[in-house]
């Protein structure tokens, strides 16, 4: 075997804050919207959003806030309430078919209250809507969505398709500790998922697969603050090789060109798409005990694993439950416990032989499922003062 | 000895090819035709040129239902009888349809074995015709007799003919059994023709027969005032004359389509889903989710070579809040409506404006699509016999 263990460091991410949602909030901007008060609803919805936001004054000035890469406008247009995060500039004496029927094809939507528009040059991904129809439930899901959107095609658009970027909220470079260390992650990590595949092709089994997929992509993401082309490069190959109903042939050849993809960039392209963010309020989903138990509690899967690490296929019962500690820190905001258990577990596991580290998970995810899958909701309340600081406006 | 088994199995082959032929060559001309409602689609096949004769849960709980011609324009049908207990339901419909109608034949000596031809329109796609024979002649199911057969019966085929190798009807589809393969059942055609004379002879315009006595029942009633049945709760006979109110989501798609001169009963298709084409362009209407109503209309192919330009004018600001997209070459124009706003009341009227106005918009830019930038009409827009194209979505709605 080409490989003995895998090291798991810590992140160079910031890690979210868990806030837990003030619904009351939410159901008091919809009571403000149906009292026929529609822009204080919207300054309601948008407290619901970022709490800290301090205050809003629409009618005075617009709303800047960064989420990410993404600048978002919220800006009051006459009766009209307006979101907007502008993408790109296109030269309007140029032709750039390319750019815009990406633009048409991939982000333009059925279903999608917001879309890409182009005003002049300019092309920017808006969402308008009329102050007495603009349920605050719309807005909320357009804040939610638009800037995902815009902060993961930016750079891309840039260096793929020749676009020029306009008004991004800029990356905070590492620091040269940091960049050291995240070069170094960055190629052992796929200098190992090059040797996992390896034993994944050795074995054929769909499973295992399924598992260096997923520790693929979750262990870059919840360990590097990563934008830009790299990151949508390698979001479009995640779509494909963690695709259970796709084609297992084309999952293994995508996660191997991936794997060369991201082997083969540069230094200065790998650092040139690494550094810190703001975000006005968390793109993390709040983790809940039903997320935990369905990730590392489920019966059937726990009895699966334990059944390979005790019959000599510890590889694969510690690819697949690390997979799901990533996962659920790479994807989720928790609690203080959870986080820090969540963390125990993949340390406590780091540089370990395969073993040695099915056993070291395997139990924590068995503790954790029983001590924490049915309490975090509750304890969530009380933690969140005490929980590590992220990086929020 | 060999050598006569393989000479009557060829013969058998020739003859059974034959019918098929005959069948299929005739599949435009048939007067099998697709009834659409606001919960899904099912078949239905003329008993004269004004009459349709479908299965009643096809038509439950609507009295006024679409059924579409071959050139996939739709007709209004009002229904005038059903027979709830027995599945049945007749349709008359606004104009007459050309066609064929078939034969009725009879159940008495139908045999195991004997060739059946069934015609419908499985999962919504256009009329198709499956095959089998007779498994057994009469089965006892639920307390009445159906004819059973192996023939592929799938959901849209409810309601169509079932036929002998002389094309004359011998049953009706109704149902098959899930849990079973090729286990399919029709009503026999002894009980259909009996309905039918039942209503050529009655004066009513609408009426259910009890499920008891087979008394009609033409207005609201708890009880059947013949034998005394109560009517409530039994085959959902009160619903025909007291309809539920309607989702405030179908209300308010319907409301607008009413507003954009579009007839709401023509374009229902099936739960949450409408489609209708407005001049030549194909538009419908859909849930997708608990979140989104959405309003799409599939336009031009592009074409030519003014990309750029083309590409400009889609994505241009001027549109919104409608929006483009490609979906492979095609043009699709977009409007979405979000859930919350048709739970308030005070806009209503605003938001069903704009889909009117969407409605009226979309005809006009597929035509500047292909006069102004070279694009080419898409399949879709086609009227034809075969211009079964249906996606997913469509399909799935069109179970019945």
């Amino acid at each position: 075997m080409a490989i003995a263990g895998l090291v798991f460091p810590s992140p160079l991410q910031k890690r979210p804050t868990f806030v837990k949602q003030d619904y009351a909030r939410r159901d008091h901007a919809i009571s403000l919207f149906e009292a026929n008060a529609p822009l204080p609803a919207v300054v309601e919805a948008l407290r619901y959003l970022n709490p800290s936001a301090g205050k809003v004054d629409l009618q005075k000035a617009p709303l800047h806030w960064a989420q990410g890469t993404a600048q978002i406008q919220i800006a009051l247009e006459g009766e009209h309430l307006s979101v907007k995060s502008q993408l790109i500039c296109i030269d309007s004496q140029v032709s750039n078919p390319a750019v815009l029927r990406y633009f048409l094809s991939k982000i333009s939507n059925t279903g999608q209250l917001f879309q890409p528009r182009l005003t002049g040059d300019l092309l920017e991904l808006a969402f308008s809507e009329k102050l007495s129809l603009l349920h605050p439930q719309k807005l909320i899901e357009v804040l939610q969505k638009l800037p995902g959107i815009a902060d993961s095609h930016d750079a891309w658009l840039c260096e793929e398709l020749g676009a020029a970027l306009s008004a991004r909220a800029p990356l905070k470079a590492l620091s040269a500790a940091e960049r050291k260390r995240a070069l170094s992650f960055w190629t052992q990590h796929w200098n190992d998922m090059e040797a996992l595949l390896l034993e994944s092709r050795r074995r054929r089994s769909m499973q295992f697969l399924d598992s260096v997929g997923r520790l693929a992509i979750n262990h870059v993401r919840y360990v590097l603050p990563l934008f830009g082309s790299l990151r949508h490069t390698l979001n479009q190959s995640a779509d494909i090789f963690t695709d259970r109903d796709e084609n297992p042939k084309l999952r293994e050849n995508e996660l191997a060109r991936s794997i060369r993809t991201m082997q083969g960039a540069s230094e200065a392209q790998l650092l040139s798409c690494l550094g810190h963010v703001k975000y006005a309020f968390s793109p993390w989903t709040p983790g809940s005990a039903d997320v935990l138990r369905s990730a590392i509690g489920n019966v059937h899967h726990m009895h699966q694993s334990n059944e390979m690490r005790l019959s000599g296929r510890a590889l694969e019962a510690s690819v697949g439950l690390v997979a799901n500690f990533l996962y659920l820190l790479a994807y989720f905001a928790w609690p203080a416990p959870v986080e820090r258990a969540l963390r125990a577990a993949i340390a406590a596991a780091s540089n370990k032989t395969w073993q040695m580290s099915a056993d070291i998970l395997w139990k924590h995810a068995q503790a954790i499922g029983e001590k924490l899958g049915s309490s975090s909701d509750e304890e969530s309340e009380d933690d969140a003062s005490t929980n590590e600081q992220g990086e929020h406006a | 000895m060999s050598q006569t088994v393989s000479q009557n199995l060829t013969t058998n082959l020739a003859t059974n090819h034959a019918t098929n032929l005959t069948i299929l060559e005739n599949l435009t001309h048939v007067g099998v035709h697709q009834v659409y409602t606001g919960t899904g689609t099912g078949s239905g096949f003329l008993i004269d040129d004004r009459h349709l004769l479908t299965n009643c849960h096809v038509v439950e709980p609507f009295r006024e239902v679409a059924v579409e011609r071959r050139d996939r324009s739709r007709i209004h049908g009002i229904v005038r009888r059903v027979h709830p207990e027995r599945d049945l339901a007749i349709v008359e419909l606004s104009e007459s349809l050309p066609g064929h109608v078939l034969e009725l034949g009879q159940s008495d000596g139908l045999r195991p074995k004997q060739a059946v031809h069934i015609l419908g329109f499985p999962v919504g796609l256009p009329l198709s015709l499956t095959e089998g024979v007779i498994s057994r002649p009469s089965q006892l199911l639920d307390d009445q007799f159906f004819v059973q057969t192996d023939a592929a019966i799938n959901p849209g085929n409810s309601g169509g003919p079932i036929l002998d190798a002389e094309h004359r009807v011998i049953a009706v589809t109704t149902c098959k059994l899930s849990q079973a393969d090729a286990v399919g059942f029709g009503i026999p055609v002894d009980d259909v023709k009996r309905f039918i004379d039942g209503f050529r002879s009655q004066q009513a315009v609408f009426a259910a027969l009890c499920p008891a006595c087979e008394a009609q029942i033409i207005k609201e009633q708890r009880y059947c005032t013949s034998c005394g049945m109560n009517l409530d709760g039994n085959n959902n006979i009160i619903e025909f004359f007291a309809p539920n109110e309607p989702h405030p989501l179908v209300a308010f798609v319907e409301r607008s389509l009413d507003r954009a001169g579009v007839n709401p009963v023509l374009a229902r298709h099936g739960e949450n889903n409408w489609t209708f084409r407005h001049a030549s362009t194909p538009i419908k209407i859909w849930c997708c989710c608990s979140e989104h109503l959405n309003v799409s209309s599939t336009m031009a192919l592009i074409s030519g070579d003014q990309f750029d330009p083309l590409y400009r004018y889609l994505l241009d600001g001027s549109h919104a809040p409608f929006n483009f997209d490609l979906n492979g070459n095609i043009v699709r124009m977009n409007h979405v409506v979000h859930i919350s706003d048709v739970f308030g009341i005070s806009e209503q009227d605003e938001l069903a404006e704009r889909v009117k106005r969407f409605i009226s918009a979309a005809g006009q830019v597929d035509n500047r699509l292909i006069r102004e930038f070279g694009c080419k009409p898409a399949p879709e827009t086609f009227e034809s016999e075969h211009a079964g194209h249906m996606v997913a979505g469509q399909i799935a709605a069109a179970v019945e």
